[in-house]
C-alpha cells in the first residue's frame, strides 16, 4: 500500500501544482459574458419592497424596451461572502446593494465600477448623506451610489413617563439621568426594570456619545488611520456611556446586544420605559403588545448641552455596479432611477426607509411618527471609511469596546488604548 | 471479523477475511481487475474532480497572499511560508490548540460513551420504546444546527432563559439571571452539551445497526454460559463492532475539531471576546473576518496535518487487512 | 433483539428491564426537550415566545406562525428544490458509495487502501476553507446556480465518510455467503444484489439518513452556489426570517418544525430496516 500511497500522492501534488496558478488566476475567465438583455439587481431583504422596485423597473423598461430586470432579494446572513464570490465569478449581478459600513471594502477591491466620471449626472449627488457617500469613495474615485438610510432615536412609553411625572422628553444627558431616577422610583416594584434599556454592546447607541463630546473613532492623518479613542473628547464620551448604561439599564444588559433578549420585547413587556431604536422597531413593539399602539413617543438622543442632541449614527446602503458586468450602461440607468427623487420618495413612503440626500429629508415632515428620525439625521456622523472597517465589524471590536466600558472591570483609558491599537492595525491593513 | 468469537462456540459458520482463503471464483476475479476498478470509478471521479481541485487550490493558496483585492483583480501573489510563519508566531495559536484539544476530548468522549450506552439500551428495551428512542434522537439530529443553536441560545439566555427559570424554581436561586456565556469554561460547557446532543444519534444508530449484525446464537450461547450483560458486551459484541467503533471515533474527532456553526451561533459572534476559539472558529476568523484567504487556507492545511498526526495510527490500522488491534 | 432472548424471568432481570426502561425515558426527555421547545414556540405568538416567564404549553395557541411561514414567497418552490437536490444526493451517494465500498473490500484492488486514506484526509479539510475554490470551479464548469452543481457538491462532500462506514458493514458480511450463491449459479452482480445488499441495508440506512440530513440542512454551500431566489433550498429560505434588525421567532420556529418534518417521515419509513436480516436466521452454514 505504501507504494500506492506514494504514487497517488505524487499525482495529487502534480495536480495541485498545475492548478496552483492560484484561485485568483483561475477566477480570471474570459469576461466576454454575453449580454442577453437581462439585468440582474441584488437588493437586501427587509428594505426596498417589491412594488417600489417594480415601479423603478417599469420606468427603466420605458428607456430600454425589451429588457428584463431580475431583482433578487438576498439575506444578510453570509452576504459578504456571497458578494465577494459573486464579484469574482464570470457572471456577477449587474448591480448590488451593499451596506454602507461594508462598501468601503468593496470600493477598494476593484470589483465595483468607478463612477467618478458620471457622478455629476447622478441625481442629488451634491447633497448625498455624508454617512452614505463617504464610505463609497476610495482614492478619489466613487464606487457606489447612496441608496437608503436609517438612524436611531429614543423610543419611549408615554404612559410610563406620565406615571413618573415626566411632562416632556429630556433635552440633555443630565436631564435624561434625572428622568431615569423618577422612572426608577415610579416602577420600583417591577422586577429587573430599566428606565432606558441599553445593551452594553449596542455601539450604534454608544458612538453618538463619543461624537457628542468631540471625539472620533479614528482620524486619517497623513494617509494613515490612527485610533482616536484616547483623545479627551472620546474618553469623556466613553465615561458618559458607562454612567448612563450602568444607571439606566439592568446589570444583565452589560454584555449583550439588542437581540438577546430582543430589546423591542423588553419595552413591550414593560421591563423598560425607553430604548434606542430605529423606525422599523415601532411596528415590532406594537405588534408584540397591542396595548402600546399610539402610546409610543420618540425623541432625539440628547447631548451634554441642553438643546443640542448627540450626532446620530447613519446606517444604510449604497448600490454599486459590478466591474465585470456586460450591462454597465443599463445598470447605471436603473440605479439612476432608483436614486432619483421620485422613487426615493416612493420608497420612503412605502417602506419606512430614509432617503439618500439631505434635500429629500423634508419628506419626513409628512410622515407620522418619523419626525424625530428625520430631525436626528440633520446632525450625523459615520464610521471611518476605510476598507479595513469591514474587519473591525467582523471582529466585533466596537461591541467589545462598549461592553467592556459598561462592565467597568478595567479603567476606561486602558480599554480605549487597547482598542486604539487594534484599530491602528485593522484600519491600515493591506487589503 | 468474527475471529475472536470463534473460539467460543461451534455454531457459527467459519468466515474469513477475503484475503485468507481465495477459492477459484475469487482468483478469477483478481485477474480481471476491470470490474473493481469500474465499481470504484464513479467515486473516484466525483471526489477527485469536485474536491480534488478545490483542495489543491487551498494548499496553493496557503502560500499566497490572497485578499479581496487580489481575488477580484485576479492577481496571484506568492508569499512562500509567510502565512505559516504568522500563524505559528501568533500568540493565539497555542491557545487555540489547547482549547481544541480539551474540547474535542470532551465532545468525542461523551458522544461515544453515551452513544454506545444508548445503542446497547436500544437492544434491551421493547420495540415500542426502541422506536421512541430512535425517533427522539432523530428529532434532535434532524434539527438544522443553526435552528438548534437559536433554541439553545434561548434556553440558556440570561434573563429570559428556561434553564435559569427551571433551576430557580427548583430552589437554586444562584441561577437567577445567571450568564452562561460569561466565562469561557461555562460557554464551552453549553456548547459541548449541544454538540454531543446532536452527535449521539448518529453514533447510537450506527452502532445499533452494527450490533444487530452480531448473530443471535452468540448471545444465546454466552447467556447460557452464565455471562453477565457487561461480559457479553465486552467479549462478544464489542470485538465485532470494534472496527465501526474506531471509525466513528476517528470521524468524530475530525468533525468536532472543525466544528464552526454551533460555536459561532451560541456565542452570538462574541467568540473572540470571551475567548472561545477552537480551530474551526480560528479558521473562519483568519479567513473571513479579515478577508485574508491565504491565512485561512494555511490554517486549513495545519488542521489537516494535525488531524493526520492524531488519527494516523488508527487510520493505518483500519486500512490494514485483518482486525483493528486497538 | 436480545431482551427477548435473555428473557425477564428472574427478579433481577425484571428489575434490570425496568431500570433500562427508566433510563430510556429520562434520555428521551432530555433529548427531546429542545425540540419540544421549538414546537411549543411555533404555536405561540411572537410576544409570548420572548416574554419573561416561559410557558411550557402554548397558552395562546395559534396557527399564525405556520400560515405566515408557508405563505412567504418561494416556500413551495424552495421546498421542491430541496427535495429534488436531497433525494438525488442520497440516491447517488448510496449507489456510488456502495459500489466503491464493495470494490475496496471484496477485491484485491491496487491502490484501494491509498484511496481510502486519501478520502479520509479529504474529510479533514474544514468545509469553510473549501467554499470559495469550490465556487470558482463550479463557475468555470458553468454549474453555478444549477441543481446539478449543488447535487455534485453534496455528493462529493458526503461520499468519503459514507464509503468508510459502508466498508465496515460490507466487511462484516461473511464472504462465504456470496461464494455459496456463486456456487449455486448466481452471477457476481446477482450475488451483490441478493446477498450482500440486504445484509448491508442497516448501514445503508444510517448513512442514507446522514446524507439526507447533511444535504437537507446545509446553508453555506446552497447560499453561495444558488444565486436566484427561485433556486434556493429551504435552509436559505429559512434565513429570510432574520432581517438585520428583527427576528420573527415564531415564523422561524414554525419553519424549522416544518423543515424537520420530511426527515422524520423519511426516517420512520426506513427505521424498521435498521435491523439486519442476519439475525433472522438467514445464515447458512
Amino acid at each position: 500500500m505504501k507504494k500506492a500511497l506514494i504514487a497517488l500522492t505524487a499525482i495529487a501534488l502534480t495536480v495541485m501544482g498545475l492548478s496552483g496558478g492560484g484561485i485568483a488566476a483561475s477566477a480570471q475567465s474570459n469576461h466576454t459574458a454575453q449580454s442577453n438583455h437581462t439585468l440582474t439587481v441584488w437588493l437586501m431583504t427587509g428594505e426596498i419592497s417589491t412594488p417600489v422596485s417594480n415601479a423603478v423597473t417599469a420606468a427603466f423598461q420605458k428607456e430600454y424596451p425589451g429588457w428584463t430586470v431580475n431583482v433578487e432579494i438576498q439575506q444578510w446572513n453570509g452576504i459578504a461572502t456571497k458578494l465577494i464570490t459573486a464579484l469574482a465569478s464570470t457572471s456577477p449581478p449587474d448591480a448590488m446593494e451593499v451596506g454602507n459600513t461594508d462598501v468601503a471594502e468593496f470600493a477598494a477591491s476593484g470589483g465595483l465600477e468607478n463612477l467618478s466620471s458620471v457622478e455629476s449626472s447622478l441625481p442629488n449627488s451634491s447633497n448625498w448623506l455624508k454617512g452614505l457617500e463617504g464610505p463609497a469613495e476610495y482614492n478619489g474615485g466613487l464606487y457606489a451610489v447612496p441608496l437608503l438610510a436609517g438612524d436611531r432615536v429614543v423610543i419611549y412609553n408615554k404612559q410610563m413617563f406620565k406615571q413618573a411625572g415626566i411632562t416632556e422628553p429630556p433635552n440633555s444627558l443630565d436631564q435624561l439621568l434625572t428622568d431615569g431616577s423618577a422612572l426608577k422610583a415610579a416602577f420600583s416594584k417591577v422586577k429587573d426594570f430599566s428606565p432606558l434599556y441599553l445593551p452594553g454592546e449596542y455601539w450604534y447607541a454608544g458612538l453618538p456619545l463619543i461624537w457628542a463630546y468631540g471625539g472620533q473613532i479614528a482620524i486619517k492623518t497623513g494617509g494613515k488611520w490612527v485610533g482616536d479613542l484616547t483623545s479627551p473628547g472620546s474618553l469623556a464620551g466613553l465615561k458618559e456611556w458607562e454612567t448612563i448604561q450602568n444607571f439606566l439599564s439592568v446589570p444583565a444588559s452589560r454584555d449583550v446586544n439588542t437581540n438577546a433578549p430582543d430589546q423591542d420585547t423588553v419595552l413591550a413587556d414593560g421591563q423598560a420605559a425607553m430604548i434606542v431604536g430605529g423606525g422599523w422597531e415601532l411596528g415590532a413593539i406594537t405588534s408584540t403588545n397591542k396595548k402600546l399602539t399610539g402610546q409610543l413617543g420618540t425623541f432625539v438622543f440628547p447631548g451634554p448641552t441642553a438643546g443640542t442632541p448627540s450626532p446620530v449614527f447613519i446606517g444604510g446602503s449604497d448600490i454599486g455596479i459590478a466591474n465585470a458586468s456586460p450591462n454597465k450602461a443599463e445598470a447605471l440607468a436603473w440605479v439612476k432611477l432608483m436614486t432619483d427623487a421620485k422613487y426615493q420618495i416612493q420608497m420612503v413612503k412605502a417602506d419606512g426607509l430614509m432617503p439618500n440626500a439631505t434635500s429629500l429629508l423634508s419628506v419626513g415632515k409628512s410622515l407620522p411618527n418619523q419626525a424625530d428620525f428625520y430631525k436626528a439625521a440633520n446632525l450625523s456622523d459615520f464610521t471611518p471609511p476605510s476598507p479595513g472597517w469591514a474587519t473591525v465589524e467582523n471582529d466585533a471590536v466596537m461591541e467589545a469596546l462598549f461592553s467592556q466600558v459598561a462592565e467597568g472591570a478595567q479603567n476606561v483609558a486602558v480599554i480605549a488604548k487597547s482598542t486604539d491599537s487594534r484599530l491602528d492595525t485593522l484600519l491600515n491593513a493591506q487589503q | 471479523m468474527l475471529n475472536s468469537a470463534r473460539g467460543r462456540t461451534e455454531h457459527t459458520s467459519s468466515p474469513a477475511p477475503s484475503y485468507r482463503r481465495r477459492p477459484h471464483s475469487w482468483r478469477r476475479a483478481t485477474r480481471r481487475q476491470l470490474l473493481p476498478f469500474v465499481l470504484l470509478l464513479p467515486a473516484l471521479v466525483m471526489v477527485g474532480l469536485v474536491l480534488g481541485y478545490p483542495i489543491g487550490q487551498v494548499v496553493a493558496t496557503s502560500f499566497q497572499q490572497l485578499g479581496v483585492f487580489q481575488l477580484l483583480s485576479h492577481q496571484t501573489i506568492w508569499n512562500g511560508l509567510s502565512n505559516y510563519r504568522s500563524l505559528f508566531s501568533s500568540s493565539q495559536f497555542l491557545d487555540v490548540l489547547e482549547q481544541t484539544l480539551f474540547f474535542v476530548v470532551a465532545t468525542v468522549g461523551l458522544t461515544l460513551v453515551i452513544g454506545t450506552g444508548v445503542a446497547l439500551l436500544m437492544g434491551r428495551v421493547g420495540k415500542f420504546l426502541r422506536t421512541v428512542v430512535s425517533v427522539a434522537m432523530l428529532l434532535a439530529w434532524a434539527m438544522p444546527n443553526t435552528a438548534a443553536s437559536i433554541v439553545w441560545t434561548w434556553l440558556f439566555e440570561t434573563q429570559y432563559g428556561v434553564i435559569n427559570y427551571l433551576l430557580v424554581t427548583l430552589g437554586l436561586h444562584g441561577f437567577n439571571n445567571h450568564d452562561w456565556f460569561a466565562t469561557s469554561l461555562s460557554a464551552y460547557g453549553v456548547i459541548t452539551a449541544m454538540i454531543v446532543w446532536q452527535a449521539i444519534p448518529f453514533v447510537a444508530l450506527t452502532l445499533y445497526a452494527a450490533l444487530t449484525m452480531v448473530p443471535r446464537e452468540l448471545f444465546e450461547a454466552a447467556a447460557v454460559d452464565g455471562a453477565s450483560p457487561w461480559t457479553i458486551f465486552r467479549r462478544v459484541s464489542f470485538p465485532i463492532v470494534r472496527p465501526i467503533f474506531v471509525l466513528l471515533t476517528v470521524l468524530s474527532i475530525i468533525w468536532d475539531s472543525n466544528v464552526f456553526n454551533q460555536v459561532w451561533f451560541l456565542t452570538s459572534g462574541r467568540a473572540e471576546v470571551i475567548n472561545v476559539v477552537p480551530l474551526g472558529i480560528w479558521q473562519y476568523i483568519e479567513a473571513f473576518s479579515s478577508q485574508q484567504y491565504g491565512l485561512g487556507a494555511a490554517v486549513a492545511v495545519v488542521t489537516v496535518l494535525l488531524l493526520l498526526i492524531i488519527t494516523g495510527y488508527y487510520i493505518r490500522i483500519m486500512v490494514r487487512t485483518g482486525e483493528v488491534k486497538a | 433483539m436480545t431482551a427477548t432472548v435473555v428473557g425477564s424471568r428472574t427478579g433481577r432481570q425484571r428489575r434490570l428491564t425496568w431500570l433500562w426502561r427508566a433510563v430510556a425515558v429520562v434520555f428521551v426527555v432530555f433529548t427531546v426537550f429542545p425540540v419540544y421547545w421549538m414546537i411549543n414556540s411555533s404555536f405561540e405568538p411572537n410576544g409570548q415566545i420572548t416574554s419573561l416567564t416561559p410557558s411550557f404549553f402554548p397558552v395562546h395557541f395559534t396557527f399564525h406562525n405556520f400560515v405566515d411561514a408557508t405563505g412567504r414567497p418561494y416556500f413551495l418552490t424552495d421546498l421542491r428544490n430541496s427535495m429534488i437536490v436531497v433525494v438525488s444526493t442520497v440516491v447517488l451517494v448510496l449507489i456510488v458509495a456502495f459500489l466503491a465500498a464493495t470494490a475496496v473490500t471484496r477485491f484485491r484492488l491496487w491502490g484501494a487502501k491509498a484511496f481510502l486514506v486519501m478520502i479520509l484526509v479529504v474529510q479533514m479539510v474544514p468545509t469553510t476553507a473549501l467554499v470559495i475554490p469550490l465556487f470558482l470551479i463550479l463557475d468555470k464548469a458553468k454549474l453555478l446556480n444549477t441543481f446539478q452543481g449543488l447535487i455534485l457538491t453534496y455528493v462529493a462532500l458526503t461520499l468519503p465518510f459514507t464509503i468508510w462506514v459502508l466498508r465496515g458493514f460490507v466487511r462484516g458480511v461473511p464472504v462465504d455467503l456470496e461464494e455459496a450463491a456463486l456456487v449455486d449459479g448466481c452471477t457476481r452482480v446477482g450475488a451483490f444484489r441478493r446477498i450482500l445488499f440486504p445484509l448491508v441495508l442497516p448501514g445503508l440506512i444510517s448513512t442514507g439518513v446522514f446524507s439526507f440530513i447533511t444535504a437537507w440542512n446545509d446553508f453555506l454551500y446552497a447560499d453561495v452556489i444558488m444565486q436566484q431566489q427561485g433556486h434556493w433550498t429551504l435552509p436559505v429560505w429559512l434565513f429570510g426570517f432574520e432581517t438585520n434588525t428583527l427576528t420573527d421567532y415564531g415564523g422561524l420556529m414554525a419553519s424549522c418544525a416544518l423543515f424537520a418534518l420530511p426527515v422524520v417521515v423519511f426516517f420512520l419509513l426506513v427505521q424498521r430496516r435498521l435491523v439486519s436480516g442476519l439475525t433472522a436466521g438467514a445464515v447458512k452454514g
